[in-house]
């Protein structure tokens, strides 16, 4: 940047301030080396202004041709719906990889050893079954007879509760009918003795 | 040129909407002068053709980031010497000046002489790079000082002082002619 503070070439370039027009105008109006230098300065500006713009060999790509077309990644990148709908595909892609990678193993039986016969086998299994059956029936019959046992105990004793409520409401009402018996007899023998209860008057 | 402002800035609104029309006009307007940008810079006309379109389809694909619309012609020029530096980084990586080597393909076919453009190209040819981009954006391309700050990157006396020392070289060489 030049120090002098009349800027002549920012004048000349068109750049100056409608301020620091009205300022070099005058300086230019005033020197003579002034108006030396500004007229050097606007050749110059012609001369560089004298060279044309080169013709282009061939135009460039528009947008519509291949050139510009987005890439595959920019085209699902450039939309949300795009996106979520290849991350559902990539999703789908490797929840059916891994059905495929991850099934579950086959066991294969293979041919019997030789020298065992399938008849050892049946009766080896036919062995294990019924021990295990039997096994599993005892246990049932014998938590069975447990609880029956403590069901009869239980009634046995609920049986001689309520017998012995009976018995003792039985000699109650006995007692008493043996009671009114005795006085009624009481009554017969004072009535066929002609004697008189109560006080003599 | 007020008018042609206002139309780019239309242009870019829409093309920023996706509307590819709008966009291939705003390369019809501006691929000459990007063009000729990038000769100056790199001297090759296949490499500046090749930078072009490398512009113009980042242009495109970074549409949506230009926050002033009406700073569409600096923001493209910002591009372009991005793009320009990029290959000749890649190219001299050691050099850090710019042998230029004027354009030649195409014939002159304005009112002045032959004689005054290989001047004018020759007097460009003891520029450096910088002062070289300088004039090409004031004088060729008739950016503004701030227009050319926001290009470069430079603070505004960074851009004056370059271009101010460009023009007293080349005062000095095309003396002879001014006569």
């Amino acid at each position: 940047m030049e120090n002098n503070p009349i800027d002549l070439k920012a004048y000349a370039l068109g750049e100056a301030t409608p301020a620091e027009q009205q300022v070099a105008a005058a300086h230019l109006a005033e020197s003579a080396e002034a108006r030396d230098e500004f007229e050097s300065l606007q050749l110059t500006l012609t001369a560089l202004a004298s060279v044309r713009d080169e013709e282009m060999p061939r135009r460039i790509a528009f947008v519509s041709d291949a050139v510009f077309e987005p890439s595959l990644w920019q085209r699902i990148w450039g939309s949300g719906a795009r996106l979520a709908f290849g991350g559902a595909t990539l999703l789908a892609v490797a929840i059916t990889a891994h059905g495929f990678l991850t099934r579950p193993v086959v066991t294969q039986v293979g041919a019997p050893v030789a020298g065992i016969s399938q008849a050892d086998i049946d009766r080896t299994v036919y062995k294990a079954v019924n021990s295990a059956v039997t096994a599993a029936v005892m246990a049932v019959d014998a938590r069975t007879e447990a609880r029956v046992k403590d069901e009869v105990s239980l009634a046995l004793v609920k049986a001689e509760k309520r017998y012995e409520g009976e018995r003792q409401m039985m000699a109650v009402s006995f007692e008493e009918n043996l009671n009114i018996l005795r006085k009624q007899m009481n009554r017969m023998y004072v009535t066929n003795a002609g004697l008189s209860i109560g006080p003599k008057e | 040129m007020i008018f042609r402002e206002v139309e780019d800035r239309d242009l870019v609104i829409k093309a920023a909407k996706g509307n590819v029309d709008a966009f291939n006009l705003l390369v019809s307007r501006h691929e000459k002068r990007v063009f000729n940008y990038l000769l100056r810079l790199v001297g090759h006309r296949e490499d500046a053709l090749d930078l072009t379109q490398d512009v113009f389809l980042k242009a495109y694909q970074n549409l949506t980031k230009l926050s002033d619309v009406e700073r569409f012609s600096p923001w493209l020029f910002r591009i372009a010497h991005n793009e320009a530096y990029s290959l000749l980084r890649k190219k001299r990586p050691d050099s850090a000046e710019l042998v230029y080597d004027p354009p030649t393909g195409g014939a002159r076919q304005g009112m002045y002489p032959v004689e005054m453009n290989i001047a004018v190209e020759r007097a460009m040819g003891r520029l450096t790079a910088d002062q070289r981009e300088a004039v090409v954006l004031k004088i060729f391309q008739g950016f503004k000082f701030e227009e050319m700050a926001e290009i470069l990157d430079l603070p505004l006396s960074t851009i004056k002082s370059r271009l101010y020392s460009a023009l007293d070289v080349l005062k000095g060489a095309l003396a002879p002619m001014k006569g």
